[in-house]
């Protein structure tokens, strides 16, 4: 069966996801937030 | 696999280099040159933001200088972006901040504002931005902002000069109620780098702010944040600070940003011009950012087993250091690292969702990326995109709809909308 396939961290085709996933670039901020913190 | 999208994600817009404060660790090169520092022209901002909406750039950042000394330039672009449903964040120092600068950025969307505060001591607060006066003005700004209901999140930035007043900065910003107070170490200035360094903090320093960031988070209740990408060997515990550690070095890979100029540079660290976006357009001078994408400036940790996930610390610091890495990078011994289970929030197969307002659908070469101006962002192979693309069109759906058309596997989709979910790419239809 299919399933719908999103690139991660640790995924061998993965080496975008961690930039991508989350607001993280310096000096920027939002209220948007992938982790808990 | 794929390291080259078509346009950032996110772009620091530097619409004037004029500031009321000079700032004696100002990462802004210019601002430590002897110029006439400038201002975009109206027609200039025109061109920029047809070029981001173009190229569907989904956030910007606009900062400066200080945004709030060219007043008319900073509300047009800001209005003209919201009109092409781009996110804006605003970074200021607040100085010139009244109600009628608040109502005019209210009326055109910005609910949120990230400014600067060196210390809880006026006298050193100004002494750091070598303007008399700057302490009162700044915090009477950050007050009336909260006041009109602008989410104000307070960075200090620290250095040797202000590292023993952090923990009662922190207690007088939670004392006026910020949504989120930051302190971020400051980096040596390209133009004064070697000159700066002595002032810039320890790394038993940094990992101590750490620790009484998260004190001041127990204490006050608000969120907590560094504004810069911090090197995991220096944070250590990953487990323990996972928010921090999510900043990388997105310079040229998903971030970049436009000087005054036109000029496109990877970071506003950083001097290295890629070309002009007025004269050549942003894709032309974005694709032109191998280097960055390649990490030719972070090499010295690529042997390191977190590089990929910690993207080796800042590369603009490693430039300007005579170890040719980020000051604060040690060694990966001590790291504390658990990879991300499988993430699943239990959802009903039933419940109906809606993609968020602003979400857009952006095909890249390797499928595609679903991302927004306030949420965070998937990339997605072509197969999922394209589903997606259906999705977005029906406007609403559920996971069992999902299940029956696609015939896709259970467990595997309620993961995969458990992720949209909390990435707020998707929500609940009331």
């Amino acid at each position: 069966m299919e399933e719908l396939s999103m690139y991660e961290d640790g995924m061998d085709d993965s080496e975008m996801a961690s930039f991508v996933e989350c607001d993280h670039d310096c000096h920027t901020e939002s209220d948007h937030n992938c982790y808990d913190d | 696999m794929f390291r080259t999208l078509k346009s950032p994600l996110n772009v620091q817009v530097e619409v004037t280099e004029e500031c009321d404060n000079c700032c004696r660790h100002c990462y802004n090169f210019f601002r430590h040159n002897d110029y006439k520092c400038k201002t975009m022209s109206f027609s200039e901002i025109d061109q920029i933001v047809d070029e981001l909406s173009s190229l569907q750039v989904p956030k910007v950042t606009i900062t400066g200088g200080e945004p709030l000394v060219a007043l008319k330039e900073s509300l047009y672009l800001t209005e003209e972006l919201r009109k092409r449903q781009i996110g804006v964040n605003l970074n200021s120092n607040l100085v010139s901040f009244s109600k009628e600068i608040g109502l005019s950025f209210k009326k055109i969307g910005v609910t949120s504002i990230m400014t600067s505060l060196i210390a809880d001591v006026p006298s050193l607060h100004d002494w750091v931005t070598q303007n008399h006066g700057s302490w009162l003005k700044s915090t009477s700004g950050i007050r009336l902002a909260q006041k009109m209901g602008f989410r104000v999140i307070v960075n200090m930035v620290l250095t040797k000069w202000n590292f023993n007043r952090l923990r009662q900065t922190g207690d007088l910003a939670g004392s006026w109620g910020v949504d989120k107070f930051g302190a971020t170490r400051a980096c040596s200035p390209s133009p004064i780098a070697l000159d700066f360094s002595p002032n810039t903090i320890s790394t038993s320093d940094l990992r101590e702010s750490i620790k009484i960031l998260y004190e001041l988070k127990e204490k006050w209740g608000y969120k907590v944040d560094v504004l810069e990408h911090y090197p995991w060997c220096a944070l250590q515990d990953i487990d323990k600070y996972r928010y921090l550690a999510r900043r990388k070095c997105s310079a040229g890979v998903t971030g970049a940003t436009i000087g005054v100029n036109g000029q496109l540079r990877p970071c506003g660290h950083s001097t290295m011009t890629y070309g002009n976006v007025f004269e050549e357009g942003l894709q032309k001078t974005w694709s032109n950012m191998e280097d960055w994408r390649n990490q030719e400036y972070s090499k010295e940790c690529s042997g390191c087993e977190y590089y990929k996930l910690c993207t080796g610390g800042c590369p603009v610091e490693a430039q300007n250091s005579p170890m040719g890495r980020d000051h604060h990078c040690s060694n990966s011994k001590n790291i504390i690292f658990t990879s991300d289970e499988k993430f699943s929030l239990g959802l009903s197969l039933d419940t109906v969702f809606q993609f968020s307002p602003g979400v857009m659908l952006r095909k890249e070469t390797f499928g595609g990326i679903m991302v927004s101006g306030t949420s965070g962002a998937v990339l997605v192979d072509k197969k999922t995109f394209d589903i997606l693309c259906i999705l977005l069109e029906q406007k609403s759906f559920t996971i069992s709809g999902i299940l029956d058309i696609f015939k896709l596997d259970s467990e595997s989709t309620e993961g995969f909308i458990s992720k949209l979910f909390k990435r707020k790419l998707i929500t609940e239809r009331g």
